[in-house]
């Protein structure tokens, strides 16, 4: 399968990494850049296509993909693809047969899970993730898509999560040496909901994820409050540190580029047994 | 002196009612500033637009809602509408309804180093017709040359005036000077530089007169100090102290003093004071909309929210990251445990 990684960042690099060990999979990378990239498309026929540029180089540039690829997956925040949660299996299932695909935001592959998780035991009525990620984790350009990020990140907890409502706040913190990047997610839920099952559901979609990125964990594990209009509010933090060679604090490229591999052995196995 | 007041009541006076202003509370207030001739005042959730969240806490009345009362009142004294975004909280969409329901001066606020998170929040507000301005919160951390460096990013992508936040009352009269100074060094000539503080220390005001001393042309201040934490310089004594120097000419004092007694004195929440825990967060340096969260936290883990403010200003919090003072409080408890369960 001939396959092209756009963009010139650490995503792009840490994708071409991961997936250089399947050797189903023909690489090239391109910067993305207009005069390069027209080229590297004609030349090279890719049957799929990695954007890891940014959010809006990515609209800028998605129907000419689309001409020359079957299948485009998005690692920015984008989000105007079909959304994508990998650690999450069900939502797989809605993406086969897509051609455009989107892989969200960091926040959305770490968030997702749990609530994913927390909706099959009980309606999450509203789901609030709060973000922090390290300056030095957080380039040029991911500064201006944090519109983007906060908008298909709600998008993704709604449509993939299940979530009735939500929100998301995407911080950026400058703490010396740089922290792994963290989430704390609140959920509301009926008041009736069986604790235990929500706990359960909860590691098991901590579990998931951390299948994917290693360095994923629940790190405050679900607490429990009675609100207002007979709901409860389970709150819980959730962590994720970079697997080397990536330093500590750049977990939320993990997340994308080993999602995104993921998919990348799926499109492989369908491939083979079709 | 040509100095714009920016009254801050009806935005950073919301954390200490929890977010609550009604819709009666909001126009009254934004009717006694205006009448009183305070050219901006601000309306917006204590963290800004979209700021109403179960982290935060949620806004009683929609903050968009709040906007749309108070901008006849406002715009009827000739006064603007100014309304705060943290990019990462708030979105250019909440601008753009903020400016449909009628707020016409946008405040795009960073973390002090973090500048760079602001020029599409500013670029959209000029495309709005809004004015654009920034505001570097936590402005302590951040050493004079540095903070004059993140103001120029701020002009570069478009503000007309950038503030020198004092979010956790932890500057005093020379550290303020050396930052409005070192700004004002940096920016061009046609940039105004702003001060906004806190009162964490006493010096509220002072710090305030200060900044105006030093080339400040835009400062906040609030009804009676109503802000996060120990609240903020107190309007009417600004105005009072302003007049007694032939500063800030267009204020009403009287009327100010009016406004504060009859329509913030009354408001049944706790005043914000110098107590223990707000003087610890001046002195400690964490952003003072952690005051309640500390409380609340202090409580339901059993530690004492002293500690729980010295550990944020320890770990470096920054504003916005409120969820992580539960966090700072459960491992305080586990500690706390850990240490009693070891003398018994």
């Amino acid at each position: 399968m001939r396959v092209i990684i756009l963009g010139t960042g650490v995503a792009a690099s840490d994708l071409l990494e991961r997936l250089s060990r399947f050797s189903a999979l023909d690489l090239v990378a391109s910067s993305g850049e207009e005069n390069e990239f027209g080229a590297v498309l004609r030349d090279h026929a890719p049957e799929l296509v990695f954007d890891c540029t940014n959010a809006v180089a990515h609209a800028a540039v998605v129907e000419r993909l689309l001409e020359a690829a079957a299948v485009v997956v998005d690692l920015t925040p984008a989000g105007c693809g079909a959304l994508v949660v990998p650690a999450v299996e069900a939502t797989i299932a809605g993406v086969v047969g897509t051609r455009h695909v989107s892989l969200a935001t960091p926040q959305a592959q770490m968030a997702v899970p749990l609530v994913a998780a927390l909706a099959q035991v009980t309606p999450v009525v509203y789901a609030e993730i709060v973000s922090t990620t390290a300056t030095a984790a957080v380039g040029v350009e991911a500064r201006c898509e944090i519109d983007d990020t906060i908008e298909t990140t709600v998008a993704a907890l709604r449509t993939l999560g299940g979530a009735r409502v939500a929100k998301a706040i995407a911080l950026v913190g400058p703490g010396d040496p740089p922290q792994a990047m963290r989430a704390s997610l609140q959920c509301l839920v009926p008041a009736a909901t069986d604790r235990s099952a929500a706990e359960e559901a909860a590691a098991a979609g901590a579990a998931a994820a951390a299948c994917l990125s290693p360095g994923y964990r629940l790190s405050v594990p679900p607490a429990f409050e009675p609100e207002e209009h007979g709901l409860l509010r389970v709150s819980m933090v959730a962590e994720v540190v970079a697997s080397p060679p990536l330093r500590n604090e750049l977990g939320g490229i993990e997340l994308l580029t080993s999602a995104a591999a993921a998919l990348a052995e799926r499109f492989v196995s369908t491939e083979v047994t079709s | 002196m040509n100095v714009r007041l920016t009254d801050v009541t009806l935005r950073d006076g919301m954390h200490p009612l929890s977010h609550s202003f009604t819709v009666e509370q909001t126009v009254a207030i934004a009717n006694g500033l205006a009448a009183a001739g305070v050219p901006v005042i601000e309306v917006t959730h204590g963290d800004g637009l979209g700021g109403s969240s179960l982290v935060y806490g949620r806004s009683l009345v929609d903050e968009h809602e709040l906007i749309r009362a108070a901008a006849p009142v406002i715009r009827q004294y000739g006064a603007k509408l100014s309304v705060l975004i943290l990019p990462g909280i708030g979105t250019c969409a909440d601008l753009e309804r903020a400016a449909e329901a009628g707020a016409t001066v946008a405040r795009v606020a960073t973390h002090c180093t973090e500048a760079d998170l602001a020029p599409r929040h500013l670029a959209r507000a000029r495309e709005l017709g809004m004015e654009a301005d920034g505001f570097l919160m936590m402005a302590h951390m951040a050493e004079p040359a540095v903070l004059a460096e993140q103001a120029r990013i701020q002009e570069a992508s478009g503000a007309q005036v950038v503030y020198c936040t004092d979010t956790a009352g932890a500057l005093t009269p020379p550290t303020v000077a050396a930052r409005i100074e070192a700004m004002r060094r940096a920016l061009m000539p046609e940039t105004i530089v702003g001060f906004h503080g806190h009162n964490n220390l006493g010096l509220g005001v002072g710090n305030t007169i200060r900044a105006i001393e030093e080339g400040a042309g835009c400062v906040d201040a609030s009804l009676r100090g109503l802000g996060a934490g120990a609240g903020n310089c107190a309007t009417e004594a600004l105005a009072a102290a302003c007049d007694s120097l032939g500063w800030l000419p267009g204020l009403d004092v009287r009327r100010l003093a009016d406004a504060a007694e009859e329509l913030v004195a009354p408001l049944p929440e706790r005043e914000p004071i110098v107590d223990r825990s707000s003087l610890i967060i001046g002195w400690a340096g964490v952003g003072n909309s952690f005051l309640l969260h500390a409380r609340r936290a202090g409580e339901r883990y059993g530690v004492s929210e002293v500690e729980i403010l010295l550990e944020a200003g320890r770990r470096r919090l920054v504003s916005g990251q409120d969820d992580l003072i539960p966090d700072i409080a459960h491992e305080l408890s586990v500690r706390k445990r850990g240490s009693d369960d070891h003398h018994h």
